[in-house]
Parts: structure tokens; sequence; C-alpha cells
């Protein structure tokens, strides 16, 4: 069995709490799942936090809030003593986001696993919190604009926070926002110890829970879709043209969801895909011509074809990425090509399940988010054992949706869309606006 | 099939991290040098041919390295397969050497020596497709100007620095146009000689085998006069102290770059210096984080990269984010008086013990993740020295006296040339 089966566990907590600060706990003893040992010789945790309010301002307040949690003291460490604890014991502590949830992962070589715990503990419970740390947190973590350095990745970024957290602000000013951490949700462990309970208790132990749980604001009530259209940001000084065609699919199932990612991947994944040969090889028209497939949720993912040119090539090369795409999308599909494709995500599940424990804990979550007492299965995992080239194809067309679906970014030069490109929907973004500035009127006369 | 992926697991990867140790080779053909480190546990292998120049040996124009590093394997291997790829050929250029890695698994080793043999013949492809790559090269430099913005920041601060743009400067953007085949060939002729090649094998392989493989696709080579590293002799005058301000809208934040250069007395080569460059620079950034992160309230963010070349000379750049209403020169002042006063208090065993064991951690890590592991291997290699991996690492680290540590800290906090930009963002 890849995953062992839940343990529930019983904990008495009696932590008073700071005045002020904003309690992010569960209101009852978290679900634990042990899953496999990694494969790198650490062991790993996973806290998983509910998150009750979905307005993107209190999402970078609530991160910025659980960096300045573990970045602070602990009885018998300074900020700082603790901070070259971690790095002289290999600890290290990560934050993420995932769907309803804020996830908060440590890693630890086996031997210091059982006293890190202890550490996350220690430093879980200190109540004092650096209005300093957090306002500097809040700034590193402020949504970036997209159009200062275009890196496609950013703008997935900003759009996978767009989808999940279609409200930018409910209001709230959270500059002064402070933040305890209590009792996590649900937990996740990964160490070759069998007896994992008295582990657990020394993370979670003393850590506080909540009376009652605080109502779910803002959180989307079903799949958010991109807009249709172009979105055009002029940058006369600049004379290359980020494209990125980009669409929020959701999936009948996973196998579904496998076949997408396999046929995107096999159009822009990597130095053998058709996007690579055509548009750089024999185009000589762009370096980094890609595709990336972003999971935001469960059957949903961000799918997207980018590259950047040369500023008047743009109107050419997104005709080429649309050929690309349709000829794929139609089922014109390399066998070769696609094999490569399926060996390297299925190395590429491998090696996070067995390396990435905040990885592992995001699938785990997206197939339970409320936990499970039975066996763990991860309908993923078989689809893509399973996905053959045949499937992939045949599914081709209710996998992928047609290109005319799809969000057009234009980032940069001054080459602007014919009126003919616009009709499906235009949005002109100045380049000191953010992105959601276009997202939201484009919504707005599609709604 | 879950299984199935659990089971692949348990021979994909280690339990733990083991010490490795480099073995250099002897029958070598005319080759700088070749070494091997064998790593039982990953069942793959990585080939590294090094040629032990880059960025800072270009010609004029700037980039030619980069351009025949595209020419040499890069484009070439990918449009004379015309096929897809199983997996990525992976190449980069860097400030001095350029580095290709072929990587697969053991029973592949003479498919990628064959590989790596082949970088030092000329490119023989379509004149037009290698004409058209500097096309690709153009994109390639404009986009990570863009998306980049601390590439050319450091490139100012350094032409500032060094009063040049030429060898540890240049002005890549300027150059790129002016790029052309010719250059490139005769940079191929003059560098891609074996005298300038070093050949790194690791992973899962006998130290025979490898010598066995090295021997019969270099050993026909022969030794030649490695090109000269002119750039070793022009350094910056030891009291500049400039300051450029700029602004562009391509910045998240404003930001201040600070550069130095300091000189270390070495008997040979920096390889004498490694250790105390380690634990040397763990104290220094850590002690710089405590001031300026932890006990002051006027940064966002600080980081800082050091490059050690093997004459000795030190080149260290830093990146300060100051908060918003702190001004540049109140920044600069607070980050020169902290560096000033770094050893009132001089780092005591205990301390010095702290960045030893921190080094160690790092080493650790990185011997779990492949990249890591080859980047490790890189970095020293890359000034021709010989490589050190995460497991002789920690030798070199237990072998550097406290003294020494000292000796090394107090040369780097001591005055010397430094240039500044004031880089303002603009929304």
């Amino acid at each position: 069995m890849f995953f062992k089966r839940l343990l529930i566990l019983t904990l008495l907590v009696t932590l008073p709490l700071s005045a002020r600060a904003e309690l992010i706990a569960a209101n009852q003893d978290p679900k634990v799942a042990q899953l496999n040992p990694l494969r790198n010789g650490l062991s790993a945790i996973t806290f998983v936090w509910g998150i009750s309010d979905f307005a993107m301002n209190r999402i970078v307040a609530l991160n910025a809030g659980l960096s300045t949690a573990i970045s602070g003291g602990t009885p018998d460490m300074s900020p700082f003593d603790a901070e070259t604890y971690r790095e002289v014991n290999g600890i290290s502590l990560g934050i993420s986001t995932q769907n309803n949830d804020l996830l908060l992962t440590l890693t630890a070589p086996h031997a210091v696993f059982p006293m890190a715990l202890t550490h996350l503990n220690a430093l879980l419970r200190n109540l004092e919190f650096s209005r300093q740390w957090y306002k500097r947190q809040s700034l590193n973590l402020a949504p970036v604009k997209v159009t200062k350095n275009r890196r496609p990745s950013h703008v997935i970024n900003v759009l996978s926070d767009y989808v999940r957290f279609p409200v930018a602000s409910d209001g709230v000013e959270t500059t002064d926002a402070s933040f305890t951490f209590g009792m996590p949700r649900q937990i996740v462990i990964r160490t070759p110890e069998r007896d994992t309970a008295p582990l657990i208790q020394s993370a979670v132990d003393h850590l506080p829970l909540r009376n009652a749980p605080l109502p779910v604001t803002n959180r989307p009530d079903r799949p958010i879709d991109l807009p249709k259209g172009i979105i055009f940001a002029p940058d006369p000084d600049g004379h290359e043209t980020l494209i990125l065609a980009v669409h929020h699919s959701l999936f009948a199932d996973a196998d579904h969801q496998i076949s997408a990612n396999l046929l995107l991947d096999y159009m822009g994944a990597y130095q053998g895909s058709e996007m690579f040969r055509i548009i750089r090889q024999e185009m000589r028209a762009a370096y980094d011509p890609s595709t990336a497939f972003e999971h935001t949720a469960r059957d949903q993912a961000l799918l997207s074809l980018s590259a950047t040119v040369s500023a008047n090539d743009w109107p050419q090369i997104l005709k080429t990425m649309q050929d690309i795409y349709t000829r794929t999308r139609d089922g014109d599909v390399g066998a070769q090509g696609f094999t490569n494709n399926k060996r390297r995500l299925l190395r590429g599940y491998e090696y996070q399940f067995a390396t990435n424990p905040a990885w592992s804990a995001n699938q785990f979550l997206s197939q339970y988010p409320d936990g499970t007492t039975g066996e763990v299965k991860i309908p993923l995992f078989n689809a893509l054992v399973k996905s053959t080239l045949e499937t992939a194809t045949q599914q081709a067309a209710a996998s992928l949706p047609p290109f005319s679906d799809y969000l057009v970014l234009l980032i940069g030069g001054s080459l602007p869309p014919e009126e003919l490109q616009k009709q499906a929907g235009y949005c002109e973004l100045a380049l000191t606006q953010p992105l959601r500035h276009c997202l939201e009127q484009l919504q707005a006369q599609q709604d | 099939m879950i299984r199935v992926i659990a089971a692949a697991f348990l021979t994909l990867f280690p339990l733990g991290a083991a010490a490795q140790e480099v073995i250099p080779l002897t029958d070598i053909g005319g080759l700088h040098s070749a070494y091997v480190v064998p790593r039982e546990q990953f069942n793959r292998l990585d080939v590294q041919l090094l040629v032990l120049s880059g960025s800072y040996d270009d010609p004029v124009p700037s980039g030619t390295a980069h351009f025949l590093e595209h020419l040499a394997a890069f484009s070439a291997d990918t449009y004379v397969l015309r096929q897809p790829r199983e997996r990525d050929l992976f190449a980069k250029t860097t400030q001095v050497a350029t580095i290709y890695t072929n990587s697969g698994t053991p029973n592949e080793i003479d498919r990628l020596m064959k590989l790596s043999r082949a970088l030092l013949d000329t490119p023989k492809l379509p004149e037009d497709f290698l004409k058209s790559e500097k096309k690709i090269v153009e994109r390639e430099t404009y986009l990570r100007e863009r998306q980049f913005p601390t590439r050319w920041l450091r490139r100012k601060a350094l032409e500032n620095l060094y009063g040049s743009t030429r060898g540890r400067a240049n002005d890549i953007i300027a150059d790129v146009p002016k790029l052309s085949l010719e250059a490139a060939l005769a940079f191929h002729a003059e560098h891609y000689v074996a005298s300038n090649i070093m050949i790194i094998i690791s992973g899962k392989i006998t130290p025979e085998l490898a010598a066995e493989k090295v021997k019969e696709y270099f050993g026909d080579t022969v030794k030649t006069t490695p090109p000269a590293k002119w750039w070793l002799d022009e350094k910056p005058d030891p009291k500049l102290n400039t300051v450029e301000a700029l602004s562009s809208n391509r910045l998240y934040d404003d930001t201040l770059v600070y550069t130095k250069f300091i000189e270390y007395p070495v008997e040979d080569t920096s390889i004498d210096l490694q250790g105390e460059f380690f634990i040397g620079v763990s104290i220094f950034e850590s002690r710089i984080r405590e001031q300026l992160i932890f006990n002051s309230a006027n940064f966002q963010s600080i980081s800082t990269s050091f490059y050690l070349a093997k004459n000795g000379d030190m080149e260290m750049t830093s990146f300060l984010v100051p908060m918003p209403g702190v001004s540049f020169d109140a920044a600069l002042a607070e980050f020169e008086t902290t560096i000033a006063g770094l050893l009132d208090t001089p780092p005591d065993h205990a301390e010095i013990e702290t960045a030893r064991k921190r080094n160690a951690a790092h080493a650790i890590s990185a011997a779990r993740r492949t990249d890591d592991f080859l980047a490790f291997l890189e970095n020293v290699g890359s000034d021709g020295l010989p490589p050190i991996s995460p497991g002789t690492f920690a030798q070199l680290i237990k072998d550097t006296s406290d003294a020494e540590v000292i000796d090394f800290l107090t040369s780097l906090i001591a005055p010397a040339a430094t240039s500044s930009i004031f880089a303002t963002k603009e929304d």
C-alpha cells in the first residue's frame, strides 16, 4: 500500500492566547496521514491549516504571518540563533498554499527529526510576533506586476492566484495584522519511524484549538474561468513581446487531466517538443518556447503556451502556436515524442513523491481534503501509468479546449492586435497596472 | 499500479548521502585534467566537460563564448538529431568556463563520451543554421536582460569597478548584434583545445572503466599551450569608490548593488584558500544578516555572492533592498559601517565551528540532489583546480585552522575598490 492508513490523535491543549493576535487553528484534533518515507535521507512533516478568508490581501497577510511566526525565536534561542540552529542541523521550513489550506512543511535528516519537531513546536508556541518581520515579509510576498520582468512563470503565478483567490481585497487593513498558529487541521508525516504518535505529539504539544471554526468568506463557489480575448501591455521601449496563451481548465476525471498534461508536454515541454522544434529550431524566432501545466485544484489546471519573440513577430508566432495546438488537439501526435514525455512525467511524479514532501502533501490534500480513514488512492498516478498515445489522442478534444477559448497575453512591444483579433475581448494594460485590472475588466464584459 | 511507482523509488534514490572520492586520472592524452567521482548508490552517469574559458575570456564582441556554446552542442545536437530528444542537453557559459553536461544511465557511457568528445571538433553544420543561431542568442540575451534585472545591474557595477567592458566586465547588450560566426569559430580553435579541457565523470562507474573510457576517447589528443588568462592581470584601482544612480521600470524594488574587489596573496593558486574562503564567507554572511536583517529595520532583503579566482582575486557582489523610506545613501552607509566593524569582536572558536557545521550541512544537502552535486564539482573545477565533491569538502573544512579563517575575514573587510549602483524602481 502506497499510503499507510490514517490515524486519529487526541491531543490536549491549554495554551493561553495573546490578546490581539488572530488565531489560525482547527477546532478539533488534527487528522494524521503517514505516507511512505522519503528516499533522500530526510524525514518531513506538513502542518495544514484551513483558510477562512480567501481574499487575496488576506492570503498574503496569512503567508507573511506564518513566515513571521517561524522566523521568531524560542524560549531558549533568539530568532537569529534559531535560524543558525536550523542551518547547522539541515532543518528547513517551507510555506505554500493549496486549494483551501495553508501548508507548513519541515524537513530534517532522520537523526535530528525528533528535535526538529520539538523546535517547530517551540517556534509556534512563541507568542512574540515581530511586526517588523511581518512588514518585511508582506513586502516580499506582495503580488508582482507581470509587466516588469515578464517571466512566464510569474504570469502563471499571478493567474493561479486569480483563479484561486478571485477577490483582490476584502477591505480589511492587514498592515498591522498579527497571528498565532495553533493546532493544524491535518498533519502529513513521512518518516521511517513506525510509531509516529510520540513525534507528532511533540510537534503539536500545547498548541491551542479554536472554540469554533471561523466562517469561510470570499471563497469562490465554483471553479473560476479566465476570460477569453487578448490583453495587450504595450511598451514602446521594449523590443521583445511575451506571448502567453492560457486557459483554466476543468477536467472530467483524472484520465482526461493526464491526457491534457501529456499532450501539452508534447507541444512544448523540453527540447524534443513541437514548439522547440518549429519555433526555435526552424523559425529561429524564440529562445524560450514552452508549455506549462499548472495544477490549481483537484481536476483543475492552468494550461499555457508561451514564447518571447521579436516585437513585430508576435502575430506570426501566435499563429504557429495555434497551429501546433490545433494539430495536437486533432490527434496528430508522434509516438516517440509522446513516449518520451510520458516517461519524463512519470519520472517527475516519482521524483517529487520521493523527495518533495510539500508536493506530496498537495496531492494527498487534493484527493482527500478532509482526510480519510480508508486506503489512500491517488487516481492521477494510476491514470498516468496506464495512459497511452491512443487514449490521449482519443480524449484530446475533450481534454483540451479549442484555442479560441484561450486568453492571450501580449506583454511588450508596440504592435497591437488587429480589430478582428479583439472581437473575443480586448483590454490594454498599462505597465503601471496589475494584471488583475484587465482580468476583471474582461470578466465583467463577458459576464 | 501505485505499487509500480513505489517500487521504482527504491531503485532511484539512496537512503543517505555518502562520501565521494575525487580520483584524478592519468592516461588522458593532452587534456588539462580528468577525474572520476564514483557514486554507487545512483543508477546514473554524468559526464561534465569543462572548457576552462568563459565570458571573461571573450574577445570583441562580448558574448562570443556563449554563442559558441550554442553552436558546439546545444542547437547542433538537436538540429542533427531531427527527432524528439529523450533528454535535454545541458550547457552553460559561466565567467571562467563553458560547461557541457551529458547525462544517462551507466550503460550509455560510450554515447555520453562521444557527445563530449565531439565538442572538440569544429562545429560542422549548414552555414545558414550556424549563422541563424545568432538570432537565438540575441533572443536569449534580451530575454535574460529583461527577466533578471540583477544581471544587468551587476554588469553595470562591474563595468564601473573595472573601468572596462572586456574581461571581468562586459557590455553584452551593445555587443550582441556584432556576434559573428567567424569570431566564434576562431574562439573554438583557440579555447576548445585539449589542454584547456577538464573531464569529470561521476556516478555509477568504476575508476578503472572511467580511466579506460577517457583514454579511449581522449587519449589521442595532444597537449598544447592553453590560452592565456589575460584578464587576471586587469585589476581596479584599490582606492576606487564609485556610485552610479539609475532608474528602471523593470525593477520590483529599489535595489542597491555593491561590488568590491579584494586581492588575496597566494603562493601558487587559490586552492590553498578554499577552506578559509567557504568558512569565512559563511561567517561574513551570517554576521551581516544578524546585523542588518535581525537587528536592523532598514533592509527588506540582502544577498551576496563571491567569486574567488585562481590567482586569489576575489569579487564580491551584494544586492540590498532597503525598506521603503530608507534612502540609498543611508542604506549604503549602514552596510559599509557594518562591514567595517564586522570584526570588532573577532569570531571565537565556537562561531567558526558553527560555520564549519553550516558548510557541512550544505554539503550533505548538495549530495542528495544531482543538480547540486554537479554544481559542487563544477564550482572549483571551473578554475582548472581539482574539483571538490561534497565528501572531500568535509575534510577541507576540517583541515582549515581558525587563524586562517580570521586572516581571510580581515582581508575581506579591509578597504578596497568598490562600485555601487543605486537603482530606483519606476512604477
